[in-house]
């Protein structure tokens, strides 16, 4: 029995590792911009997916409106170009900062002891929501529901590039320290702090944790993290608009994609990506009109049946922890 | 040479809806005795912990600890003080292993992952459940729970050491080797206890006084020969065996 | 300003407010017995809007005729939702409850999407804009029709769980299911009994929508929305909360949308609860420990 467990934890640095190895040699192989186009909205779910999880996994506090920090990274970077011509990086820090100020006062009240998670979990909804008429009204700024479109000058100090490739890279890195950082932070005093108010925030109150603290921290740490996710939709995309980045499909996606790949693991989110993103895309694009509805019906109901019968998400399947039930 | 007081509890009343769950309380826990808080079952016992620990915040009193008033004091603020209690009904976290759930605790002191869990192991060690460090939690039997939950206390440094409802369920050889460790750490480690049951038998072996309280107010007080000859004690647990 | 405008939003606050009363009763009883939200509230609204609009458009049913058809679909769907879907995920974890009911939006907006289309549907009834005029007032005798029954339809839930022996099992379940269990309650029919009487009332929301708005698979995500700020802001779990709830946020959204802009209202329900997320947590009517 013992030895099973380390082998399948093994499996998954094994897992990573290759994954790893396949997604940095795939364009030397690979140049179809369809296909680096459907990797690189993979890498950008699983990163999103896995920010997701600090503070919705680990420490069971279930945000249903991340798109928030994903918009506000987005737009940040989206509006400083494009009214004031400002460098994209400029427009990430500025989301940084934004993105930090709103997941404190979103947090901060719904933290205060005695609430429950439901309460988290509205407040983030109504956040998003709340973002998206917002920016929907705000016409002048940001192009009302048609959004922006942002000018191409194919400068790379801008980050602008020609093809996909550079744009491939740089999610990658960004994903690649992302998976790194969750798996640190598993094996961290904070990342324990987090599962014991996951399990229990009383008895982990009585640990010593300051509870409170330890969940604005994570909230803050997600919302940084989700806010840079943004930064890269912007400069990939060239084109924001309120409802494809603030939009609550973009949160439940974030969501459910976590879920299905296991949102306490940090490799889960990840397959989840893996999992989801393909099968969606493919099916969007080869069934088109007519049979439009089917795939997230069919997701809907994989969501239903993965929920009765594999709580955990794949990883929890996969890979077992030696410490941690998932 | 007279007894430093470390836990001061002052007229301490708290009320829930209509019901006095604690009236006018107030008494003293000296440095590295073992107090026994005895009373029956709903006569206030756990809110009483839970408002020194900072659960709850009582409708008046004070709790001071080495002259410090923590009434007001969160929870985790009190822990890290070195008051620390255990749960009546027990709380391990469910998806950590055994070794898991006691390096939260000592992770309180030491940053470090792993030396956290070396020290987690030696305290493991005391309370003799080191082979089942890797034991998940909702796999425990009962016995090896209340054992985990002591770990769990003693991971936190505590000066104080409230042990809520310990012995309850347990059979008479488990009952012994849980109060014979008690004592030794009272006796090695310089830890005062403040022992809760509602079970006296268990109490009487190893308290150096006792307290007892019904229905939130204090009837008396003293060593347990004297306290269980009160008359006023033993209307209390009428029907109940106590003499031993 | 017009007194008549701002009595006009008046009345279509409080109208708006019936509406709200349907899906926030809804939600707060499977709450109070399930201490589950049900994400998918505004999708049954939605449902029962369909439904609705296909009896009038096929038999000619004017959707208020409509309504036990419309609450028997959904009671029914409600209680095979229940036990085939709910009830296996009520012991698991938080998170996975969550996913279960967001799969629940995803199933339904797109049923509707596959069988219905995404085109905007609505209903032509032109007896329901015979204005009643009050002073300089008119209103659409259809707004006050649908104002009575949302009125109706309340009392006779509260009816039923004051006065009737199913609503004290669910009350005792809502406050106690353990004890509930030991004087012999079946918490299981109450639970399912509640999660179908709860979406029942989104369809009746829906049915009596129908005359006023516009039906499409997507209707349902604001007013989800909103009905997870009025039981936040009522208090989670208090019936008479969701009732004031729904009434002060629908005057709310109806006056500042007529003065202001629609996205306006919507800004303001948002600061409205997060104002009562700081101050009184508990919401108007809910209790502390709730």
């Amino acid at each position: 029995m013992q030895k099973i467990k380390i082998v399948k934890m093994r499996f998954a640095y094994t897992f990573f590792i290759s994954l790893l190895l396949f997604l940095v040699a795939l364009p030397l192989v690979v140049q179809q911009p369809y296909i680096l186009h459907v990797i690189i909205i993979s890498m950008l779910l699983a990163y999103l997916c896995t920010s997701w999880s600090f503070v919705s996994g680990y420490a069971r506090q279930v945000s249903l409106g991340h798109s928030v920090y994903v918009g506000i990274g987005a737009y940040s970077t989206a509006l400083l170009y494009y009214h004031f011509g400002l460098n994209p990086i400029l427009g990430l820090l500025a989301g940084i900062v934004s993105a930090s100020a709103i997941s404190i006062l979103i947090s901060v009240p719904s933290f205060k002891l005695g609430l429950r998670g439901p309460y988290y979990t509205f407040s983030t909804l109504a956040l998003a929501e709340f973002f998206t008429y917002l920016f929907i009204g705000l016409r002048d700024l940001t192009g009302g529901e048609l959004g922006l479109a942002l000018p191409f000058k194919n400068n790379p100090f801008y980050l602008q590039f020609q093809g996909k490739i550079p744009y491939y890279y740089i999610m990658l890195s960004l994903l690649v320290t992302v998976i790194i950082l969750a798996n640190r932070i598993q094996n961290s005093k904070f990342g324990y702090y987090l599962f014991a108010i996951r399990n229990d925030e009383s008895a982990a109150e009585a640990c010593g944790i300051n509870v409170f603290k330890t969940k604005i921290m994570a909230s803050l740490l997600s919302a940084v993290l989700t806010s840079i996710g943004g930064f890269f939709y912007a400069i990939y995309y060239m084109y924001v608009t309120p409802e494809s980045v603030f939009g609550l499909s973009l949160s439940f996606q974030i969501a459910t994609t976590s879920l299905i790949g296991g949102a306490t693991s940090w490799i889960g989110p990840t397959i989840g990506a893996i999992v989801a993103v393909p099968i969606l895309e493919v099916t969007r694009a080869t069934l088109g009109g007519k049979f439009i509805g089917f795939p997230l019906l069919f997701y809907g109901i994989v969501l239903v049946v993965m929920g009765r019968y594999l709580p955990g998400g794949i990883a929890s399947r996969l890979f077992r922890d030696k410490e941690r039930v998932r | 040479m007279p007894q430093r007081i470390i836990l001061q509890v002052e007229g301490i009343t708290k009320i829930f809806g209509g019901l006095r769950a604690v009236d006018d309380l107030s008494f003293e826990l000296f440095e590295n005795e073992i107090l026994g808080l005895i009373g029956p079952n709903g006569s206030g016992k756990t809110t009483v912990v839970n408002i020194i620990t900072g659960f709850l915040k009582p409708e008046s009193g004070h709790v001071k600890y080495l002259g410090e008033d923590i009434t007001l004091k969160k929870t985790h603020e009190i822990v890290s003080k070195g008051i620390v209690r255990t749960f009546q009904i027990m709380r391990p976290f469910r998806e950590l292993t055994v070794l898991g759930n006691v390096t939260l605790g000592t992770l309180l002191f030491e940053k470090d992952v792993q030396k956290a869990k070396d020290k987690a192991i030696e305290i493991l060690k005391k309370v003799k459940l080191e082979d089942k460090k890797d034991v998940l939690c909702s796999d425990l039997a009962t016995p090896d729970q209340r054992k985990l939950e002591l770990a769990k206390a003693l991971a936190l440094n505590p000066k104080v050491l409230i042990l809520d409802e310990v012995v309850a369920g347990l059979s008479a050889q488990e009952t012994s080797m849980i109060l014979e460790l008690i004592k030794e750490l009272r006796d090695k480690s310089n830890i005062s206890v403040v022992i809760i049951e509602h079970v006296v038998k268990a109490v009487m072996k190893i308290a150096d006084r006792i307290i007892v309280i019904n229905a939130g107010k204090k009837i008396a007080e003293g060593k347990p020969k004297d306290v269980i000859n009160d008359p006023t004690v033993i209307k209390v647990y009428l029907g109940e065996k106590i003499r031993s | 300003m017009d007194i008549s405008l701002i009595l006009q939003s008046i009345i279509n606050g409080i109208l708006l407010g019936g509406i709200y009363m349907m899906i926030s009763v809804g939600l707060n009883l499977i709450y109070g017995v399930m201490r589950i939200i049900n994400y998918a509230q505004g999708e049954f609204l939605m449902i029962g809007m369909y439904i609705a609009y296909w009896i009038f458009t096929l038999f000619g049913i004017n959707p208020f005729l409509g309504i036990p058809i419309v609450a028997t679909v959904l009671y029914f769907s409600g209680m095979f939702l229940f036990n085939y879907v709910v009830y296996p995920i009520l012991k698991k974890p938080y998170e996975t409850q969550i996913m279960t009911f967001v799969a629940l939006i995803y199933i339904l907006q797109n049923i509707a999407l596959i069988i219905w289309t995404a085109d905007y549907r609505t209903v032509n009834m032109p007896e329901t804009s015979i204005p009643v005029v009050i002073g300089n007032v008119y209103i659409p005798s259809g707004r006050l029709i649908i104002l009575g029954i949302a009125i109706v339809i309340s009392l006779i839930v509260l009816f039923f769980l004051t006065r009737t022996k199913t609503g004290l099992f669910i009350r005792a379940s809502s406050q106690n299911p353990f004890a509930a269990e030991l004087v012999g309650v079946d918490t299981k029919k109450v639970r399912a009994l509640s999660m179908g009487i709860g979406i029942a009332l989104a369809g009746i929301g829906g049915c009596i929508l129908l005359p006023i708005y516009y039906c499409y698979p997507y209707v349902g995500v604001k007013l989800g929305i909103m009905g997870f700020i009025i039981i936040t802001l009522g208090g989670l779990g208090s019936f008479y909360g969701a009732i004031i709830g729904s009434l002060l946020i629908g005057l709310v959204e109806s006056l500042v949308g007529a003065l202001y802009s629609s996205e306006f209202a919507m800004a303001i329900a948002l600061v409205i609860y997060v104002t009562i997320l700081i101050l009184r947590p508990q919401g108007l009517l809910g209790t502390k420990s709730r």
